[in-house]
């Protein structure tokens, strides 16, 4: 499959790929071909196309803007560095938002590490007051406007960790219950019963 | 106009809303029903108002030039390890090296508590190498060991802080939980792991 004729990829049911598959796939023929400052190019405009959705994802996950930042950068530098083994009849969307998701566990997993090891402390040994660590500095410590806003983004935080996550990948990261059954390994069905928790519970959440 | 007798459930609203497909009866029946349709427009609403205010909050932690910030991040970390390719690094190796390193941390002593007590666990589970179980403290005894640099004393404390803050964490969780060897699993960032999303609901 040429790099040059991106309208050419098809997924395998013959639909249309996206945008981002066209690019993953270009990304990928241009690496095999050698052309690595191509293939950056092309993958800078990827990022700039995908990065919006990814934040989004990562932010409401991790809850941690730094975190999420983090996890952003690591998901597109192994999109990458393993653009190799991307099938170009997948949707890029789905690979990609697994690598995304899973760096999301391992950062938590790390951050969960470093709270039960640390001994917070105010101040340095030299005396000078620092901060002490702050648990997550949530969506809604944000500065969203409106109050309704951040009773909403609240509302979301206080999911169910799972009802959260498909939630997050189907109402935020804009995914299709059967993108978000691939980017997750659960059945479809799953998900839709996680979604339709998730709903109910916001609504009681949400209810005045 | 026929009403189907029974109204629709709200997961069936729900799914009307996102983009289940309904059976021709139900699709039918929230046409002509006007509680499922306002219902199904309640649903709508809701899940609009939070994809919007979902968006707006993650939107004003990364604003544009936040984004711009990040991407040029993400390019610098290609030029200078993105090697198509390779394997996938171990935790802690130069492939993936700890992203965001002016990101500021809170001060804390946790090196000094998390030292001291691998230490102890070192000391501990050496004690116990020949009197328990002796493959599984000896892999915790070894993996405190290789944490504390292979000195085995607490001067080491200063080879400690050469090793990367996660590397060490991980080392004493192994040592912990007598998974010493699992450390050096090489992990598989593409395979999801689905029953860690969540474990409680
Ligand atoms: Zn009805």
């Amino acid at each position: 499959m040429s790099a040059l004729t991106p309208q050419t990829h098809r997924s395998s049911g013959n639909a249309p790929l996206t945008r981002a598959s066209e690019l993953a796939a270009d990304v990928k023929a241009l690496m095999a071909a050698g052309d690595r400052d191509r293939a950056c190019a092309r993958f800078e405009e990827l990022v700039a196309q995908q990065q919006r959705r990814a934040v989004r994802i990562a932010y409401h996950y991790l809850r941690d803007a730094h975190d999420a930042d983090e996890a952003v950068q690591d998901a597109f530098v192994k999109v990458f560095t393993h653009i190799g083994s991307y099938r170009e009849d997948y949707p890029f969307e789905v690979w990609f938002t697994r690598i995304l998701v899973n760096g999301c566990l391992d950062l938590r997993k790390a951050r969960a590490r470093r709270l039960r090891w640390s001994v917070p402390m105010t101040t340095t040994p030299d005396g000078v007051q620092v901060d002490p660590p702050s648990p997550d500095r949530g969506p809604e410590a944000s500065l969203l406007s409106g109050a309704r806003g951040k009773e909403i983004t609240a509302a979301v935080a206080r999911l169910p960790e799972r009802q959260r996550t498909v939630f997050t990948l189907c109402q935020i990261g804009e995914l299709s219950t059967s993108e978000v059954s691939q980017s997750l390994g659960l059945s479809e069905a799953t998900v839709r019963v996680h979604l339709f928790r998730a709903v109910r519970k916001l609504r009681q959440l949400l209810e005045r | 106009m026929f009403i189907r007798s029974r109204h629709l459930a709200d997961d069936r609203i729900v799914d009307a809303c996102l983009d289940g497909a309904l059976s021709a009866s139900e699709a039918g029946h929230l046409d002509a029903c006007p509680g499922c349709d306002a219902r199904r427009a309640e649903f709508s609403r809701l899940l609009m108002d939070v994809s919007v205010a979902a968006a707006e909050g993650a939107d004003e932690a990364f604003p544009e030039a936040r984004l711009t910030r990040q991407r040029s991040r993400i390019m610098q970390r290609l030029v200078q390890h993105g090697q198509p390719g390779r394997l996938l690094a171990f935790p802690g190796s130069a492939i993936e090296p700890a992203p965001l390193s002016a990101r500021p941390r809170p001060a804390t002593r946790w090196i000094a508590a998390a030292a001291a007590a691998g230490l102890a666990l070192g000391l501990l589970a050496g004690h116990l190498t020949d009197r328990l179980t002796p493959a599984n403290s000896r892999r915790a005894s070894q993996a405190v060991l290789r944490s504390l640099g292979d000195t085995g004393s607490a001067q080491s404390v200063g080879t400690v802080r050469q090793l990367s803050e996660e590397e060490f964490l991980s080392e004493l969780d192994a040592a912990v939980s007598g998974v010493g060897s699992d450390a050096l699993r090489p992990f598989d960032a593409l395979t999801p792991r689905i029953s860690e999303v969540a474990l409680r609901e």
